[in-house]
């Protein structure tokens, strides 16, 4: 799926008492092209729009201003087909249904005909957790809980997956693993992956292209092509470059 | 040690207690000879229960029948008002304004009025019960309808999920366990709202069994009650909270 983002901005209205309105501009002048198919990373400060940005492209929030095209189309169209697949922090498994309940509940909320999606079976067996199907969510582990949510991402066949920090709460071994399978699912499928982090190796080990925001309110500040092929080899002396590089990039946008 | 010795060496404790707290009122009003018109020893209570077990039983299941019936309509009665509410926000001031009306009106000032129209049967008992027991349910079930977890909205919306999937899949079961806290306060209430509602005037039940005790001074006969009313307070709560761990069974593993 083609994104293109034209110019937006976002500002956050607070309403606080009767008549005092707080503003908060999270975006300022955000313009991006992101080809079919392509892993872009969105590294950022914290509290720099990033998640504004990706829940504008979701079709969940309207810009103030600038427009945002999903193929041609605008987001919510995207969005009503379920052409989006949406990843956060939390795993959001509803406790009272177990895995295998929650992923075909994916399908069952707005169905789509005519789309070939897998079964849940296959799904369970894409992320390692062919034997949990009937677990409750609460029995599994953080690190099953999230692969039991990609599962459910994978559940909808969507062309497009938003991925705001979806492994950030994990500690560091089960998030490379997980990030590992990931790449594996993202070369099987073919998504275009917009992936949000402040993680700056994890931007070099997974991405295409890495675009570098600002702090609030974030803009684009630079972008790095990163044009290796999978899986990437961290002992090469280029990788911790390139993480040097970025942080560079990061600094010059914060202290601009 | 496993939960179920755990269970039962837990249900020990509190049977020792309570032997306890028994032999230190009996020692109590033998030791200061306290007459039984002020304060009965346990042993002549028990005396009293025994020696009329079928007036007691009899009145025990009528009260207790009738608090149930007044439970099970009260909570009828809170969750429609609690859906309403859920489905249509606009409706909460005009609701709950009525609801609170209803609350803080006094038990006792409503409870004769009743019993003048309705009679000494069974029905006033039942309103009576339900009028208390409806509004805890009806408070603890919209929080718990209202209060559904964002991060399940958000996915929910990113499917583009209509109102009543988010209703029917996140709202209304998160509202589940707020509906148990409610029982657990509501349960023995209903108790208390039949056995009230029968000292107004009733042709059967323990209230009436009190009344007619406390008039006549005739204490063991009291207690007699009051124990049983006790046993059935302690009998719903755990029912309750029993049935409670069957059904939110995700509930206590996520603490």
């Amino acid at each position: 799926m083609r994104i293109q983002v034209n110019n937006i901005s976002f500002t956050y209205t607070n309403q606080s008492g009767v008549n005092s309105q707080s503003l908060c501009q999270a975006l300022n002048g955000v313009s991006l092209e992101i080809l079919p198919g392509e892993f872009v990373a969105l590294l950022g400060p914290s509290g720099c729009g990033k998640s504004t940005l990706l829940r504008i492209l979701a079709g969940l929030l309207q810009p103030s201003e600038g427009e945002v095209r999903l193929d041609g189309r605008p987001p919510q169209q995207a969005l009503a087909s379920k052409q989006i697949g949406w990843m956060a922090q939390n795993p959001a498994l509803l406790p009272w249904r177990t895995v295998k309940e929650n992923i075909v509940l994916a399908q069952q909320i707005n169905p789509q005909n005519g789309r070939t999606l897998l079964s849940t079976n296959e799904l369970l067996i894409l992320v390692g957790l062919a034997d949990f199907s009937e677990a409750y969510p609460f029995t599994l582990s953080s690190g099953m809980q999230h692969r039991a949510a990609l599962a459910r991402t994978l559940a909808l066949g969507a062309k497009l997956w938003l991925m705001d920090e979806p492994f950030a709460a994990l500690d560091e071994l089960t998030r490379e693993n997980l990030t590992d399978e990931l790449l594996v699912l993202w070369e099987k499928f073919q998504p275009t992956v917009l992936w949000v982090t402040h993680h700056i190796y994890e931007a070099v080990r997974l991405a295409n292209r890495v675009l570098v925001m600002t702090p609030r309110p974030g803009h684009l500040h630079a972008q790095l092509e990163i044009p290796w092929p999978q899986p990437r080899d961290e002992s090469i002396l280029k990788f911790p470059t390139l993480v040097l590089k970025l942080r560079q990039m990061l600094e010059a946008g914060i202290n601009q | 040690m496993k939960t179920e010795d755990i269970k039962f060496s837990d249900a020990l404790i509190t049977l020792a207690l309570i032997c306890l707290v028994g032999i230190l009122w009996e020692g109590f009003v033998k030791w200061q000879e306290i007459p039984a018109y002020i304060l009965p020893a346990p042993s002549k209570i028990l005396d009293i229960l025994i020696k009329n077990a079928s007036m007691y039983s009899y009145a025990g299941l009528l009260t207790i029948g009738e608090a149930i019936a007044g439970l099970i309509f009260g909570t009828i009665t809170g969750l429609v008002a609690a859906t309403l509410l859920g489905l249509w926000p606009r409706l909460e001031q005009a609701i709950m304004t009525l609801a609170i009306l209803i609350k803080s009106t006094p038990l006792v000032a409503i409870a004769p009025l009743l019993t003048i129209w309705l009679g000494f049967g069974v029905l006033p008992k039942i309103i009576i019960t339900a009028l208390l027991t409806f509004f805890p349910v009806l408070v603890n079930v919209l929080t718990g309808l209202q209060a559904a977890d964002p991060a399940f909205v958000e996915i929910f919306h990113s499917w583009h999920a209509n109102r009543r999937d988010i209703y029917w899949h996140i709202r209304v079961p998160h509202a589940v366990p707020y509906l148990f806290a409610a029982l657990k306060v509501s349960g023995p209430l209903a108790l208390i709202g039949s056995v009230v509602a029968e000292w107004t005037g009733a042709s059967g039940g323990l209230g009436r069994i009190m009344w007619l005790a406390y008039t006549n001074l005739n204490l063991p006969y009291l207690f007699a009650a009051v124990f049983i009313l006790a046993a059935a307070g302690v009998f719903l709560f755990s029912t309750i909270t029993w049935v409670e761990t069957k059904v939110v069974f995700w509930e206590k593993s996520e603490q």
